[in-house]
């Protein structure tokens, strides 16, 4: 009788057989395609008759064209509208063009961005960007493999390698790292350069013409990938400096409310998600897509660049200056 | 008488509270103990599915990045490690990497299929993988298969943008036998826990009720039996003592009761003695007179020997013993008795009687009677007597009779006293009484006839005297 009761209560202890799982966020639904994408008489001024792309360097300009000239052509099918793509001397170049409306859309780097939108509020986020399927990247020290530094102080009157003023994991967050570690960043190398790309700094700190450079890890990623075999092995990271998002789709302020919803679906629309996206997306420097965006997202960028901004002053200039590239890399064709 | 009566309910009380208790202890611990493990059962349950959410969910990630880099070697890999038995509770056993168009880019298994229950064929899952696949949520499905209990959870690949879905499944078996392990020691506790608590109770109620209850049966059949002074004496301030008390009570207004009905009895009982005493008292004294009474029934009070109605009576007797048997009659009549009342006074005739009387019944033996007929006649019975000896001793009674000198007795000279005797036999002279009655009277005639003093035998004819004198 005993058994019985037990498995009386067993049946009774008979769970439900499926459900969902609680506390999941909801993603939002894809946007729009299609027709609606298309731009109508009345979304833009009639004196437009394109838009115009803006994008940093982060190669050769001709191959930065030749890499993202699908992306350009497909935007332009979309929109139904002529795109131009204009690539910017520098990233200061690139917040100067987009606040003063010399381009309609901006892919800014984060620190770009926050910098952007201090000098114009009205800035429109349409988009953030997902690369190499990952919607933040790190910020690193690196070295070669086999350096003998392993710490901060080790780099002592070494050579650093960073990528420019307004780069926020090829300069600034590293910086403030240093900083916070005790060190003065302008003082504890031997030699500091500005290379202007993270290429060209881990080119640099391959060849041995740095100790140590200051890079992103999508950059790594990218290097150590596309490189030889040789180049994958050759680093290591010897601190992390912070993580940051992604670079952000900001479009000009001004642009008309139906003209920036057809860019925001363009862009959300376009990832590596489908056979088109992957064939679009393909040669530019990793982007698997774009995902919504709100300022929450660039917050802890901004809450950063303050506080460097009380602590270290100087290591913020309003503009950048001329970049210094290392021998071999050109910027220009 | 001990034996019957109400049966021993004290015992029988006891085990059966028990019984109640040990009953309502199983439902009431069993009820309450299958909620907590119905509640254990669904926190095991909910903590198994969270872990294998966690599971599923810690490679989500790099499931994203790879999907959305379509770099699927390195996540295969991933995918194969994370399969390897580990034992846990809730272990992964097959998981797959879907892209947004729901195909299979990465599995743990060498064929690239939604994972499946162990036992099951792939097309189980597909239904489940179709709905995972366009969820944004996370979803799970427990599924029995002959290979045990297993679970289903799918977790979407996020980084950023969903690139896909993860689907995996687990081996819960662990889960359930730690669910069953605690239904069985909860069913386990809470029968040991009746067991003891219903033990307890019945010692309990045992000492507090039950043995006070035997103590007052045997009480009660004490007092049935006649025992006094059986006193229960309990200082308890329940129900019981009350009862006691109420016994006590009962028992002592018994005995005072009993006590007065034996004293009654006893004083009756004494009374009666007393009647009775004097009852036999009076009987005796009763006795005494009706033996005087039968003695003066049958006696003659003057002359002291049998009076009429006793010798009619001997007379009956005798006579009935029938024709045959012998025996003879002599009527005895005193000469001219008037002339001696006539002449010396009654009181002179009593003496005369009383003396005839002593003298005839000093000649008489053994079964001879002497018995006053009449007045101043005296009937003789010779039980066994023939002819001759009847008349011999009719003749000796009157010689004896007229040879006393009766003047000795009297102051007054009395002269001579005589007596006629008429004498019949029996069966010679006649049969049964009447007839020797009548018989001996005519030959006492004829006595008399013959001029006194003589004895005559009845003859048939009247004839002259046989005997002179």
């Amino acid at each position: 009788m005993a058994w019985a009761a037990v498995l009386a209560s067993a049946t009774c202890t008979q769970p439900e057989q499926s459900g969902l799982l609680t506390g999941v966020r909801a993603y939002p639904p894809d946007p729009p395609q299609g027709a609606v994408t298309r731009l109508l008489p009345g979304d833009l001024p009639a004196t437009v008759r394109k838009l115009r792309l803006g994008i940093t360097p982060y190669t050769q300009e001709s191959r930065q064209r030749r890499d993202l000239a699908p992306l350009v052509a497909y935007v332009g099918e979309a929109l139904g509208i002529e795109v131009e793509l204009v690539v910017s001397t520098s990233y200061g170049d690139l917040v100067t063009e987009i606040t003063e409306e010399r381009v309609d859309i901006a892919l800014l780097s984060p620190v770009s961005y926050v910098q952007a939108r201090s000098i114009q509020p009205a800035l429109h986020l349409a988009a953030r960007a997902i690369s190499q399927g990952s919607p933040e990247y790190s910020s690193y020290i690196i070295v070669r493999r086999d350096d003998p530094a392993h710490t901060l102080g080790d780099l002592r009157g070494r050579r650093m390698a960073w990528v420019d003023r307004l780069s926020g994991s090829g300069y600034l967050y590293p910086r403030h790292v240093l900083h916070e570690a005790g060190f003065d960043p302008d003082h504890l190398f031997g030699s500091a350069r500005f290379y202007g790309t993270h290429e060209a700094a881990l080119v640099a700190l391959l060849r041995g013409e740095a100790d140590a450079a200051a890079v992103s890890s999508g950059a790594l990623n990218l290097t150590c990938k596309s490189g030889e075999a040789q180049t994958a092995r050759g680093f290591r990271v010897l601190h992390k400096c912070g993580k940051l998002p992604y670079d952000a789709l900001a479009v000009r302020a001004g642009m008309g409310r139906e003209a920036l919803k057809k860019i925001t679906w363009v862009f959300q629309g376009l990832n590596n998600r489908s056979e088109r996206g992957r064939k679009v997306l393909a040669d530019t420097w990793a982007i698997s897509g774009w995902m919504p965006a709100d300022e929450s997202a660039y917050e802890g960028v901004r809450r950063h660049l303050d506080d460097m901004a009380t602590k270290m002053p100087a290591a913020l200039p309003d503009r950048a200056t001329s970049l210094e590239l290392p021998a071999g890399v050109s910027r220009g064709d | 008488m001990g034996t019957d009566g109400p049966p021993r309910g004290g015992r029988h009380l006891g085990t059966r509270l028990a019984s109640v208790v040990a009953l309502t202890l199983v439902v009431v611990g069993g009820g309450a103990g299958m909620v907590a493990v119905s509640e254990t059962a669904h926190a095991y349950r909910e903590e198994s599915l969270q872990r294998a959410a966690a599971m599923l969910t810690m490679l989500a990630g790099p499931a994203a990045l790879a999907v959305a880099e379509s770099s699927f070697d390195k996540l295969d890999g991933y995918l194969a490690e994370a399969v390897r038995p580990g034992g846990q509770d809730v272990q992964l056993v097959a998981v797959a990497t879907f892209d947004a168009a729901g195909r299979a880019v990465a599995a743990s298994t060498d064929a690239l299929v939604p994972p499946t229950v162990p036992g099951q064929r792939p097309e189980a899952s597909q239904d489940f993988v179709d709905y995972a696949v366009r969820s944004p949520h996370s979803m799970w499905r427990r599924v029995e298969a002959p290979t045990g209990a297993h679970l289903m959870v799918s977790v979407p690949a996020v980084s950023g943008l969903r690139w896909g879905t993860l689907v995996g499944v687990f081996d819960t078996g662990q889960v359930e036998q730690r669910i069953d392990r605690s239904l069985r020691s909860v069913f386990a506790v809470v029968f040991v826990a009746a067991a003891l608590l219903a033990a307890v109770t019945y010692a309990a109620f045992s000492r507090m009720a039950v043995q006070p209850m035997q103590e007052l049966a045997r009480a009660a059949e004490a007092i049935r039996n006649g025992v006094r002074g059986v006193r229960l004496n309990w200082r308890r301030n329940d129900e019981l003592g009350q009862v006691a008390a109420s016994f006590d009570h009962m028992a002592a207004e018994v005995e005072r009761y009993t006590s007065g009905l034996q004293q009654e009895v006893a004083d009756r009982s004494a009374e009666v003695e007393a009647r009775n005493r004097d009852l036999q008292v009076v009987n005796a004294q009763l006795r005494v007179a009706n033996a005087e009474l039968d003695r003066l029934a049958h006696v003659d009070p003057l002359t002291a020997v049998g009076n009429r109605r006793s010798f009619d009576q001997l007379l009956a007797h005798v006579a009935g013993h029938g024709e045959q048997r012998k025996w003879a009659l002599l009527m005895c009549d005193i000469d001219h008795f008037k002339r001696i009342n006539d002449g010396w006074g009654h009181p002179m005739g009593d003496l005369v009687l009383r003396e005839v009387a002593r003298l005839l019944h000093g000649e008489l033996r053994g079964n001879d009677r002497v018995a006053r007929f009449g007045g101043e006649e005296f009937a003789v019975l010779l039980d066994g007597a023939g002819p001759d000896t009847a008349m011999d001793v009719a003749r000796r009674l009157v010689q004896v009779i007229a040879n006393h000198d009766f003047e000795a007795l009297a102051v007054v000279p009395l002269g001579r006293v005589t007596v006629s005797i008429g004498v019949a036999v029996h069966p010679d002279d006649g049969i049964g009484a009447d007839q020797l009655l009548e018989r001996t009277d005519a030959a006492l005639y004829a006595a008399q006839a013959g001029g006194r003093n003589r004895v005559e035998r009845w003859l048939r004819e009247p004839q002259a005297a046989v005997g002179g004198g």
